[in-house]
Parts: C-alpha cells; sequence; structure tokens
C-alpha cells in the first residue's frame, strides 16, 4: 500500500473525481464568475484576484507530522492548510468524507464567524477559494450552492461553500483560503440607488 | 446524499469543544493578567448581528476586556429574530453562535434598556473605554405620495415585525380579506412578505410565525400578488434563492409578462456578473414561454417600470382601492440604470398594499452625529466622525443594506478599529455597567440578563412544542419581563 505522502504526491495534478461524471464540464455560468455579487459591491473592476499561494501547493513532506496509530487510520486522515483572513496559514487535519466546515469547527473555529448556519446553506460565511486543480477536480456545486454563493462577499472563479466541500484523499496538502473581504464593504451605503 | 446533509448537522460537537476550550482559556487568562493590566471595558448597543459579532470579535481578540451588550427589548439578537422569515429557520442557526459568545464571563447581557430613553449616549462613554452602536435601523422609507396614510396600506417592517412577533406590531391584524394585495419595491423583503402570505397554512404551522398571524393568514382570501418595481428585470434587488423559492411555490403561479423580457436574451450574452446571469436566466425560465414554476389556484407575478404616484382610495374613501402608478422607462446614468418617466401611467385596482423600499435608521441621541440624507451615522471604518472612542456597526454604519453575513465582516472591521485605538490609549479604569445600573434603577428599569432571557426562551419554547412548532413568541413586553425575573 502506498504511503499517505505518497499517495498526495502522485496524486497531483488531480484527475477529475470519479462519480461525478460532470466534474469537469465547467458549469456554463462559471466562465464569467469573477465577480461580486448582485447588490453588494461597487469594486471597480469585479476581479477578485486568487491569491497566489493557492497557486502552490505544498507537498507533504512540509507538512507538520500528525502521529496515528494504524496505517489503516492513516489513509483516512486528510491535512489541509487554511490561510486565514490575517494570511496566517493553520494546519488542520480531518476524515475522509468530513466537510470542510467539520474540520475548521473541530480546529476550536480558528476563523471568526465561520459556519453561521451550522451547514444548512443558508449563510455563506463559510465561502473559501480553492486552489483551481482541486476546484476542477471535485464534484460541480449544486445548484443550492451555486445560489448560495451568489451572494456571497467576493465571489471568485473557484470559490465554494466550505459546508459543501467533501474530503476526499486527494485533498491532502490542500490549501485553502478564507477571503479578505473587508475592504469591499465600504462603497456599500453609496451603492447605486435611483431616484424614481 | 441524505446521509450526506445528516452528517454536517454537526452541534453537540463543535459546541462541547468550543465550550471547553473556551473555560480552560479563561483559567489561563486570569492567572496570567489579573493585577498586571487594568480591564478594558467595552460596551456595544443593539442586541442583532452587528451587535453580536462585533462582541465576538472583541472577546475573540483582546483576552481582558470585558463588553456589556444593551438591548432595547427584553429579548436578544434583533432582526435574526424579529426580521428573518419564520420558514427559514436555518438562517437563525446563528443564534446558536451568539449564544456561545454570550456565555462569556467577560460579557454581560443588559436587556430592556433602550439607549438615548434609559441612559444617554454620553453616560455611556463615561462609563466605558469604547462605546460601539450597532442599533440597526428601526423605521421604514417612505413613498411621501397622497393616500400613503390610507387604511390597508401597511410598512414591510410593521407586516414583517407582526408575523415575526414584535411587539410594538402585535395588535396590527392586517386585513387580508382582499383579492389582490400589491408589494411596491423588488428586495429580499418583498419577496419574503409575498412568500409567507402566500405559503400553505400547513406548512406555516411548523414554523415559529406568531399564533395570531397564523390564524390571519389562514383566513386570508388573497389570490394574487403583484411585486412592483420603478425598474427592469435587470435591476431586481432579490437574490436568486428566494426567487427560486417564489418559482416553487406550492399551489402558486408565477406570472410574468413576457414583454418585459425583450431582449434580455442579448444581455445575457454579455459578460454580466454571475450572480445576475444566474437570476435573470431563471426569471426568463420563469415566463409563460420558460419551463420553470408551479400550477395553482393562487398567483404571484413581478411587475416592472412603475413608480407608485398616488395610493388611491376605494369609493367611500375608507381604505386603499387601488394604485396609480407612473410608467417608466430607464435610462442609462453613470453605472447604474435610472427610471425616467414616458409621461404615461396606469391605475390598478388592489385592496393591500405593502410599502417594502427599505429599511431606515433614525438617531438615537442629540449627541451622535447622524447623516440624515444616507440614513446613516458618519463613520471611517466604523470610527464615528469626530467623536473619539465612539464606533458603530451594522446597518446604523452602512445602511439597510446586506445580509447576515455582510455584516458580520463590516462589524469585525468595527471590532478591530476599537481594539486598535483602545490599546493605543491609557485611561483610568472604567465602572462599565456598576455605574449604569443606579442609573437605571432610579428609573425603575428592570434589566434583562442572558439567563433571564434563557427563562423567557424557554416558555417560548416549551408553548412551542405544546403546538409542534419550535417556539410560542411571546409578544407582550411585560409579560416578557414577569418571565424573566423568574
Ligand atoms: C425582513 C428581513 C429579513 C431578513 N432576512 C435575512 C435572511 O434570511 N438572511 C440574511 O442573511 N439576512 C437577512 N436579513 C438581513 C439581516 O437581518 C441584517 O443584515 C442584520 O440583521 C443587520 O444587523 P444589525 O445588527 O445592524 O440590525 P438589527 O438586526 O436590526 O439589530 C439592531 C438591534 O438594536 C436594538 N436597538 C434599536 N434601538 C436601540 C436602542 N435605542 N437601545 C438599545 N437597543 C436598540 C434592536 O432592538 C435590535 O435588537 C433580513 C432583513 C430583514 C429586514
Ligand atoms: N433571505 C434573505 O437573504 C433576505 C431576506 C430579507 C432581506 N434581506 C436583505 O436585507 C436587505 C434589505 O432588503 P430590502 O428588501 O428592504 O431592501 P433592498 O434590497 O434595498 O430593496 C429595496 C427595493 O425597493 C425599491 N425602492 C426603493 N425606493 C423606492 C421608491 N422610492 N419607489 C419605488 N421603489 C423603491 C428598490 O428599487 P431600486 O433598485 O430601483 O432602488 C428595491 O427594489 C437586503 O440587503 C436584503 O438582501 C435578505
Ligand atoms: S455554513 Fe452556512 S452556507 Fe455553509
Amino acid at each position: 500500500m502506498i504511503s499517505l505522502g505518497q499517495a498526495t504526491f502522485q496524486s497531483w495534478p488531480p484527475k477529475p473525481e470519479a462519480g461525478c461524471a460532470s466534474s469537469i464540464v465547467k458549469h456554463p455560468s462559471l466562465a464569467h464568475l469573477i465577480y461580486p455579487p448582485t447588490r453588494l459591491s461597487s469594486f471597480s473592476s469585479g476581479l477578485v484576484p486568487l491569491p497566489h499561494i493557492l497557486l502552490n501547493l505544498t507537498p507533504w513532506k512540509r507538512m507538520p507530522s500528525i502521529s496515528l496509530k494504524s496505517r489503516e487510520l492513516k489513509m483516512r486522515w486528510v491535512n489541509i492548510c487554511l490561510l486565514n483572513r490575517d494570511g496566517k496559514p493553520l494546519w488542520m487535519s480531518g476524515r475522509v468524507g468530513e466537510t470542510l466546515l467539520n474540520v475548521v469547527m473541530n480546529a476550536n473555529g480558528p476563523v471568526e464567524g465561520y459556519g453561521a448556519c451550522e451547514g444548512t446553506l443558508a449563510c455563506t460565511t463559510c465561502h473559501v477559494y480553492l486552489p483551481t486543480e482541486a476546484y476542477e477536480r471535485m464534484c460541480q456545486p449544486t445548484e443550492d450552492e451555486l445560489d448560495m454563493l451568489d451572494l456571497a462577499v467576493g465571489l471568485a472563479e473557484t470559490s465554494r461553500l466550505g459546508c459543501q466541500v467533501v474530503l476526499k484523499p486527494w485533498m491532502d496538502g490542500m490549501r485553502v483560503q478564507v477571503p479578505k473581504h473587508t475592504a469591499d464593504l465600504r462603497g456599500l451605503a453609496d451603492d447605486g440607488k435611483m431616484e424614481g | 446524499m441524505l446521509g450526506f446533509q445528516a452528517s454536517q448537522r454537526l452541534r453537540p460537537l463543535w459546541l462541547s469543544t468550543h465550550l471547553r476550550s473556551h473555560n480552560s482559556r479563561h483559567v489561563t487568562r486570569n492567572c496570567c493578567f489579573t493585577g498586571v493590566r487594568r480591564k478594558l471595558h467595552a460596551c456595544v448597543v443593539g442586541s442583532g448581528p452587528a451587535g453580536f459579532y462585533t462582541v465576538q470579535h472583541l472577546l475573540k481578540n483582546n483576552k481582558e476586556i470585558r463588553v456589556d451588550l444593551y438591548e432595547r427589548l427584553p429579548v436578544p439578537f434583533g432582526l435574526v429574530r424579529f426580521g428573518v422569515a419564520p420558514d427559514h429557520p436555518d438562517v437563525k442557526n446563528v443564534i446558536n453562535s451568539f449564544t456561545q459568545t454570550a456565555h462569556s464571563e467577560r460579557f454581560t447581557f443588559c436587556g430592556n434598556v433602550m439607549v438615548g430613553r434609559d441612559v444617554m449616549v454620553s453616560d455611556l462613554q463615561e462609563a466605558y473605554d469604547a462605546v460601539v452602536l450597532s442599533y440597526g435601523a428601526e423605521d421604514d422609507q417612505l413613498l411621501r405620495i397622497p393616500g400613503e396614510q390610507l387604511p390597508g396600506v401597511y410598512s414591510a417592517r410593521a407586516i414583517v415585525g407582526w408575523y415575526n412577533g414584535l411587539p410594538e406590531n402585535k395588535d396590527l391584524m392586517p386585513d387580508l380579506n382582499v383579492e389582490t394585495a400589491v408589494v411596491l419595491g423588488q428586495g429580499n423583503v418583498a419577496l419574503d412578505l409575498a412568500r409567507i402570505l402566500l405559503t400553505p397554512v400547513d406548512l406555516l404551522r411548523k414554523t415559529d410565525i406568531t399564533g395570531a398571524a397564523l390564524d390571519a393568514i389562514a383566513e386570508s382570501k388573497i389570490k394574487r400578488i403583484f411585486v412592483v418595481g420603478r425598474r427592469g428585470p435587470l435591476q431586481v434587488a432579490f437574490t436568486i434563492k428566494e426567487l427560486r423559492e417564489m418559482v416553487n411555490l406550492q399551489g402558486v403561479r408565477t406570472v410574468l409578462n413576457p414583454s418585459d423580457f425583450e431582449g434580455i436574451e442579448r444581455v445575457l450574452l454579455e459578460n454580466i456578473p454571475r450572480p445576475r446571469r444566474r437570476l435573470t436566466e431563471l426569471l426568463l425560465k420563469s415566463t409563460p414561454q420558460g419551463s420553470a414554476g408551479c400550477v395553482g389556484h393562487r398567483e404571484w407575478g413581478l411587475l416592472f417600470h412603475r413608480s407608485p404616484v398616488q395610493i388611491l382610495p376605494t369609493a367611500d374613501g375608507e381604505r386603499v382601492g387601488g394604485i396609480h402608478f407612473q410608467l417608466n422607462k430607464l435610462e442609462a446614468s453613470g453605472d447604474t440604470m435610472k427610471a425616467v418617466p414616458t409621461g404615461n401611467s396606469e391605475d390598478m385596482p388592489c385592496g393591500l398594499v405593502l410599502r417594502s423600499i427599505g429599511y431606515r435608521s433614525l438617531p438615537l441621541d442629540p449627541d451622535v452625529p447622524f447623516d440624515k440624507r444616507r440614513g446613516v451615522i458618519p463613520n471611517n471604518r466604523g470610527r464615528v466622525e469626530g467623536r473619539a472612542g465612539l464606533y458603530c456597526s451594522g446597518w446604523v454604519k452602512r445602511g439597510p443594506q446586506g445580509v447576515i453575513a455582510t455584516t458580520m465582516n463590516d462589524s469585525f472591521e468595527t471590532g478591530e478599529a476599537v481594539l486598535e485605538d483602545i490599546s493605543n490609549r491609557s485611561a483610568s479604569p472604567q465602572a462599565g455597567f456598576e455605574s449604569i445600573r443606579p442609573k437605571l434603577a432610579s428609573r425603575g428599569v428592570q434589566v434583562v440578563s442572558f439567563g433571564d432571557w434563557t427563562r423567557i426562551d424557554r416558555v417560548e419554547q416549551e408553548r412551542g412544542l405544546k403546538l409542534d412548532k419550535p417556539r410560542e413568541k411571546i409578544l407582550d413586553v411585560q409579560e416578557m419581563l414577569t418571565h424573566a425575573s423568574g
């Protein structure tokens, strides 16, 4: 059996996810998806640049080691590097099948306000940017997730809701960014109101 | 898929890890800091999302600070309790996180205290290192047109307050004995109103809607609701999730006029933002040519390019009988499209008018600067202009716009400003609530603590249990106060 590290290494660049037929067929509307939500923002270009760091996937060897009892268990843990709003990386681990939301919450909620609706697709506070390869390899977001994502501040090309991201073994070592969006809020009160 | 959803509901696990770590942090902090540095003391006014998220940020990022939260009502959570629609219980899960914050030893809830009446902002500034105003938007925008005061014309705010159990709206009892209702404005609040009034009553029964509203809606004669906007389909302010709920509403037909959508497909070929694109695609699908929508004996529809210029009375002049609209066309004006009159007009008969054109904040205290035009406290990233030690967050900071997540972000921004300033200032120790308490006592104010609220909460939940709903809200402030004192 291959070790966790090798598995991770060999799995990049990621291949489309099994059992998710349409995963590499981009949603038709994703091509333009570089946008602030409807009424929430007035930033000029409308384009949220993806953080550089997401594009460089750290090799497994540089990750902090997590001591695990059995090889079997080892195979079921996935390490995720979360770049918090302050830009600091946080390593956390979760089991295959858990959602990213679970992982963050079980790590003692290091991201303020994360998961306000407790994973019921009703809030967007679990919004994250994924690395492009991972975004493309994952199952497409459902219509319900897209509906909610459309409300997220700082919506970008690889935005997902953490409560809908289910950990897979190949995600080991994945870097995920929590959007920093306070800067986008300032123009809000001036949002183009009409005189009728 | 089902199992997957279920596995996402994880409250017990997080809650337990959270609370454990929370307590242990307290222990270390107390040993490290007791007597070393003076205690910082801040207060926040208003316990909606802005208030609670500001508190959360302060407590999390400064381990010495104490925060007191003043709320005008005996019950916390602002619009999460009194705004968010009863059929959206998932949105209210955020209350769990607020409750967790409230259990911090460094937090005090002071309910039933109206700032600006029971205690003034200047009193608070004397008692605290920092005062954050997060009192939301307690009023609503007026159309300022003739007939607006006729019986049968209601503000969205009042109707929402009525079905959600806001004490001041408990006796509203709108007359739903009419066939046609018009909602003016095309935001999410407008769709909330239309949906609640048209949702099958058996579905509403399982929500925390008030018993009185449920009875009135069960008796309602409303057959159709028009949601009317002054601009076009590309300018609607509601979002896709709420539109989809309307389109899929059981037993309710969606009625859209295809001529309103002429040329829209061409716009969709352009590079428009994804949220607007998906929303418009769903609107197109819901036109008679489209595939979406339900069949039913009741209907709802969107009307565009109409500005109300007068609310018309019935022949006897007793109540609302219709609306006189001016028809508009759109003209580009900078980045936005502006509605300008075409010169044509139209009368539309209806028996109920709901004005849903936005909420509005009010000045709290003559001492606090207020921008009347924009309806906000003038501020720079949460720092009230020209007033050291005074801050604001939420709707009163940026206007009545945005969902809870937006409010959260701006509250964190304000929290950050407070912490930045507070660490740079040296002042004498502030007594906080201890110096406010005697003032309140002398005015006979019964202050409701968070423990008191949990007693009210328990009574509401017990009443709900009997009716097979999450809670039956108490509508009367006096009754709340009775249960609060146990
Ligand atoms: C009808 C409606 C439905 C909504 N539904 C959703 C939804 O489904 N999802 C979503 O994400 N967002 C929703 N929103 C938006 C969301 O509610 C707001 O973003 C958020 O509540 C704003 O928070 P706030 O704390 O600024 O104001 P509020 O929530 O209004 O809180 C202000 C608080 O201050 C208190 N207060 C007022 N005056 C005083 C005083 N003088 N002294 C002491 N206390 C005072 C009030 O009692 C209140 O508790 C909805 C809004 C409305 C109006
Ligand atoms: N489910 C949810 O997530 C939910 C539910 C409720 C509320 N909210 C949020 O709460 C905030 C407030 O909602 P809202 O619906 O009160 O406000 P809103 O989104 O600002 O919508 C106001 C509507 O009123 C119209 N309007 C304003 N002035 C008018 C006038 N003088 N004459 C005619 N029409 C006029 C606006 O049209 P113009 O565009 O032409 O100005 C717009 O269609 C929003 O951010 C909303 O998303 C969210
Ligand atoms: S936790 Fe609310 S949408 Fe994901």
